[in-house]
């Protein structure tokens, strides 16, 4: 009963996390829109010759580009986070693994240019919408993912692809390079967390090798469960 | 006689002639839509702006634009209720809805309740003057209709 009710508070929060981060990239993308047309203003009156220093209009042509471009990679971080906030609007939806695995894979990057691991992403075209729970896919992802930091030494490489086996969507991931000493690719705590995951989404692992490969891997398949 | 006006606007240099659309932009972000009017202006389009869906209701009875930008998330009257105001007045107005949104289902939605096509903020200059242009096409071509 108790546990019940915590769950049920812990829903509530993610739910109540959700809106906020939907709201603020809302806004988000307001004040970029902005900086844009500003930007955008500026090239204008230099395209347009108003800028009669020759010199002075190459540099600010310079940065007005430079100011677009990340505009441009702030708007693409916005639009992955309003869509991974969305994520938590409804327990289950219809989605696309390829566009999850974008949107957090935008963020997770981060992590591994710090420890300067390479990170791979190989999404396969073509691959079925799944009707499941997408939070708790990109959950999986997020534990699987930092277990493979936690494993691997710096200057290795984590490969995460899409793909399709006999219709069921799976995604998996390859850790390579040097590795810390571990007896298991996944701890006992990080394991319960995702099997109770997995149990959820009726996903079931894909593969796991011994922890002695030279390459290991480990994938999990998700299904698409009947609309209710 | 139609003015020209020659700006860069991506990498492919690109030749408008657009004085005869009349736009209004609808934006409770006030530099924002300030700023888009005057890039449109600088096209020589006729580009007019209000802050709030009274006032685009109120404005279309007076200068009736070719074209309403209408930003769909304000304040008063939402994008989607101004909407509805412009189509029962003159159907042959055409709107391009606004979007902050990382999906186009809330574009899409408005879309299906008259609107002539939906884009994404932060715009994509080239891709909202594209829009405007066929827009300004469809619009006339309605008029035309008896």
């Amino acid at each position: 009963m108790k546990e019940n009710r915590e769950n049920e508070l812990r829903t509530l929060q993610l739910d109540f996390l959700g809106r906020i981060l939907a709201g603020f990239t809302h806004d988000l993308k307001n004040h970029l829109a902005i900086i844009q047309e500003s930007n955008g203003l500026i090239s204008d009156l230099i395209a347009m010759g108003r800028i009669t220093d020759e010199a002075l209009a190459a540099k600010l042509q310079k940065i007005v580009t430079s100011i677009q471009g990340r505009v441009g990679q702030a708007t693409d971080m916005a639009n992955n986070l309003n869509g991974f906030a969305h994520r938590l609007d409804t327990p289950l939806s219809t989605f696309q693994v390829n566009d999850l695995l974008a949107e957090e894979l935008t963020f997770l990057r981060r992590f591994t240019r710090l420890r300067q691991i390479d990170l791979k992403i190989e999404l396969h075209e073509g691959l079925p919408a799944i009707h499941n729970n997408p939070s708790l896919v990109q959950y999986v992802v997020f534990k699987l993912f930092t277990m493979a930091l936690k494993k691997l030494k710096n200057h290795a490489l984590i490969e995460i692809a899409s793909g399709e086996e006999n219709n069921v969507v799976k995604i998996t991931f390859r850790l390579s390079g040097e590795k810390e000493q571990f007896d298991k690719l996944i701890d006992d705590e990080s394991a319960a967390a995702i099997q109770e995951a997995l149990d959820r989404m009726q996903a079931r692992v894909a593969e796991l090798s011994q922890a002695g490969d030279e390459k290991q891997e480990i994938g999990f398949f998700v299904p698409s469960l009947a609309k209710t | 006689m139609k003015s020209v006006c020659r700006l860069t606007l991506t990498n492919q240099q690109r030749e408008i002639k657009m004085s005869e659309i009349k736009v209004l932009i609808v934006d409770d972000e006030v530099e924002f839509a300030a700023t888009l009017a005057e890039r449109l202006e600088l096209r020589d389009i006729a580009a007019e702006t209000v802050n709030n869906g009274k006032d685009a209701l109120s404005t279309i009875l007076i200068r009736p634009p070719d074209v309403v930008i209408l930003d769909l998330k304000m304040p008063d009257l939402s994008g989607l209720e101004v909407l509805q105001g412009i189509k029962t007045h003159d159907p042959s107005i055409e709107v391009i809805m606004l979007t902050g949104h990382g999906s186009t289902s809330s574009g899409i939605e408005g879309m299906e309740r008259g609107a002539f096509d939906y884009i994404m903020k932060p715009i994509d200059l080239d891709l909202l003057l594209e829009k405007i242009n066929q827009a300004y096409e469809q619009r006339k071509n309605r008029r035309k209709q008896p």
